[in-house]
């Protein structure tokens, strides 16, 4: 059998390039009511490549997040729902309430966390299932963990991926330079010293019309540089770390509260 | 990789010592029989098994990349545990730097050309048990895999002998190790405290920096980043090389990654390029220490005899090499530390002793207090691990596509690719950057002769088929 000719892409992976290789085809919200400070529900694909534009490029999962008003106390809920899916069909499912302070970078005060796996039949295999209770304060991180309390030292507060999705949308609406901060990936893995730094707006061409995004990178320990782009509404619509794509599809993926991601629609996403 | 407390002397070899090395610790019962035999090492009185015992494997991960073992450029606290609590083999080994065929290796202890696999995507034979399948015909531990396999496909649940608890994702390691390491913590957080597992975690990291390289070909007139500048590692002693290399190396690296874009890359972007490695390796190391966390918490650490390696090695610009398949160190060369409290060295590097992935099978036997299967070709590392001399003269890596061989003694490194009059010998103790080929100097004439004739001791008590590309050349090599 013939070899299946393939293109490196040669080059980062920005707004540009996804039009390019058919990763995206626009980038526009069309909300201009959105308000980052309020109530709002994200909902990305999770893409990858493999480098090259013809193949190896796909959709391998669902992030949502949804943002629920402050209480009195200056906090707000973030509420998670990411499915990753595996060769084979079965299915990661992560589920997570983070309590937030609103000043800051989000940082997450006290969250909740179910991490399952769904075989090829949708059934949870509980002996795969991990449920964690979180808090932070200044000076120490504490976790449950099926039951089992662990603690990690600190110095401030971190902040953690989610946590600054939602952030970036806000810290958009005025320049603010840089900004470092330590941060628990996924709520568990310390990964300190990071930097995320505004680029202000840059005109992105797409297709032959220009649009004004917002750029505002992260780079640091534990994570490639990670760059967020903010459209006119202060959404953040793409998300690009290295091969790690999150691209904004309010098509994509369940509701929230509605149950599972249903496998054959991730597969039939394919790009060519 | 630099060195640290050594608190027993590494037994010490000459070179003519080779010879008192015997190979394995099998019999061989004839064609297709492995049977098992019982090896001396099995027979020895041990007073414990460890409870538990977890391999951890990475993909493509150079050796010097752990902080504690003097790696400045990084943050790897999991490894770094690991390396405390431990012993490293400083001079170890992949038995062939692709991936499918080392992984044959370190499952078999069987050499790549025996198994096959001497290409990626390739199959075990049958008549081959791997680690799965022996500890489950020997040995009441659960035998549980999650994420890479390929043997022959990269990610599956169906690997003979192993059960699946979770596959990965093909090429994607940035998002499934994370899945990966969830699927094993939940393992060991939900599994009752008195049923024992072998469990292998085999994650994707630091391979996807292949992807990086494909998406980083061409070089850029601005640094994206600029505030790296200041962070960015520098360049590797070795990366202006002796250019007498074999067509194999010279031609080879013509094909890869930055050598084929726009423009070459220039110094700003290799350093970036090693940059963004270590943060690959970053990432993997926070996986890693999920686990740790996960056997700690539940009081199985003292338990569990911890393996932990790399399938091969990555080029990281020495030599101004990327990703891997030559016969240079920063290829071949992997970490390789064995850790269980109370029962194996701490804090010890051992040096002087030439191991490869051929040994980890026949240890973890070893451990086991099981016989190893017939006609392995490495051996047990216990008795380093327990402060002990272990007699070795050099071990030997293959190449991809059967096409070359390396051997390592103590004080050289000589390489030979089929069919290339050029032959390279490094002194590996004058010159452990591999900077300057000896092979045409007439003062080493006898120390080529040497490392020939071990090379052929060597490929003549393999059962090779004779459809294996070579394979009847290397029966010939002396």
């Amino acid at each position: 059998m013939a070899k299946e000719k393939r293109t490196i892409v040669g080059s980062p992976l920005t707004p540009e390039m996804l039009l390019q290789i058919g990763a995206v085809s626009d980038f526009s919200s069309d909300e201009k009511a959105f308000n980052p400070a309020e109530e709002w529900t994200n909902r990305y694909r999770i893409w990858t490549c493999h480098g090259y534009r013809e193949s190896g490029n796909l959709d391998v999962g669902y992030l949502q997040i949804q943002r629920n008003p402050a209480d009195s106390d200056k906090r707000f809920e973030l509420q998670v729902l990411q499915e990753v899916k595996n060769e084979g069909g079965t299915l990661n499912r992560v589920t997570a309430k983070i309590d937030c302070m609103e000043d800051g970078l989000s940082y997450p005060v006290k969250w909740s966390y179910t991490s399952i796996f769904l075989n090829v039949d949708g059934k949870e295999d509980k002996s795969l299932t991990v449920n964690i209770q979180g808090q932070s304060s200044d000076s120490e991180i504490m976790w449950t963990r099926n039951g089992i309390v662990s603690k990690l030292t600190c110095k401030g507060r971190p902040s953690c991926d989610w946590c600054v999705y939602e952030t970036v949308q806000r810290r958009a609406k005025q320049f603010f330079g840089s900004r470092t901060f330590d941060m628990l990936e996924g709520l568990e893995r310390f990964k300190p010293s990071q930097q995320l730094l505004d680029r202000g707006r840059v005109d992105v061409e797409l297709g032959g019309s220009t649009r004004r995004l917002h750029r505002i990178d992260q780079i640091g320990t534990g994570v490639l540089p990670f760059e967020y782009w903010i459209d006119e509404s202060f959404r953040l619509c793409l998300m690009a770390s290295m091969n790690k794509v999150y691209i904004l599809d309010h098509q994509s993926g369940p509701d929230i509260n509605d149950g599972q991601m249903n496998t054959a629609e991730i597969a039939r996403r394919e790009l060519k | 990789m630099k060195k640290t407390d050594q608190h027993v002397a590494d037994a010490s070899f000459g070179r003519r010592d080779f010879l008192k090395w015997t190979v394995g610790t099998s019999v061989c019962l004839g064609s297709g029989s492995f049977l098992p035999i019982a090896s001396s090492q099995a027979a020895d009185v041990v007073k414990d098994r460890p409870k538990n015992i977890l391999l951890v494997i990475t993909d493509q991960q150079h050796f010097d990349t752990i902080a504690a073992g003097g790696c400045d450029h990084l943050r790897t606290p999991a490894m770094d545990r690991l390396y405390k609590q431990g012993t490293l083999f400083e001079a170890s080994y992949s038995t062939n730097p692709v991936c499918s065929p080392a992984r044959s290796s370190i499952f078999t202890s069987r050499t790549s050309s025996e198994t096959t696999v001497y290409i990626n995507g390739k199959r075990i034979p049958e008549h081959i048990p791997n680690m799965g399948q022996w500890f489950t015909q020997h040995t009441k531990y659960e035998t549980v895999y999650a994420g890479k396999w390929h043997l022959p496909k990269t990610y599956t649940y169906s690997i003979p002998g192993f059960k699946v608890i979770n596959t990965g994702l093909s090429g994607a390691g940035y998002i499934c190790d994370p899945v990966v390491s969830r699927s094993c913590e939940a393992y060991i957080r939900n599994r009752p405290a008195d049923q024992s597992f072998l469990m292998v975690a085999s994650f994707m990291q630091p391979h996807d920096i292949c992807e990086w390289l494909r998406l980083n070909t061409e070089c850029p007139s601005e640094p994206r980043y600029p505030e790296l500048e200041d962070q960015l590692p520098p360049l590797p002693k070795n990366f202006e090389y002796d250019k007498r290399e074999p067509e194999h190396v010279s031609a080879g690296r013509l094909k890869r990654d930055p050598f084929v874009g726009k423009a070459a890359w220039d110094n700003q972007q290799w350093r970036y390029y090693q940059w963004s490695y270590y943060r690959h390796i970053e990432m993997v190391d926070a996986e890693i220490g999920r686990l740790l966390e996960a056997l700690e918490e539940t009081n199985r650490l003292e338990d569990t005899l911890i393996v932990f390696t790399s399938d091969h090695g990555e080029g990281l610009g020495h030599h101004q090499t990327v990703r891997k398949g030559t016969l240079y160190d920063e290829s071949l060369r992997v970490p390789l530390i064995f850790s269980w409290p109370g029962h194996i060295k701490q804090r010890y590097t051992c040096s002087s002793v030439p191991v490869s992935g051929l040994d980890i099978l026949p240890t973890l036997c070893d451990y086991a207090q099981i016989p190893t299967p017939g006609k392995v070709r490495g051996s047990s590392l216990k008795p380093v691990l327990e402060g002990k001399p272990l007699e070795r003269a050099y071990v030997v890596s293959e190449v991809s596509s059967n096409t070359g061989r390396m051997v390592r003694t103590k004080r050289y490194k000589y390489i030979k690719y089929i069919d290339d009059p050029v032959e390279q010998l490094f002194d590996m103790e004058k010159d452990p950057d591999e900077m300057k080929n000896l092979a045409g100097n007439s003062e080493y004439a006898a120390v080529i002769k040497e490392h020939r004739q071990m090379l052929a001791t060597w490929e003549n008590q393999l059962e090779v088929e004779d459809d294996v590309p070579y394979a009847g050349q290397w029966r010939k090599i002396v």
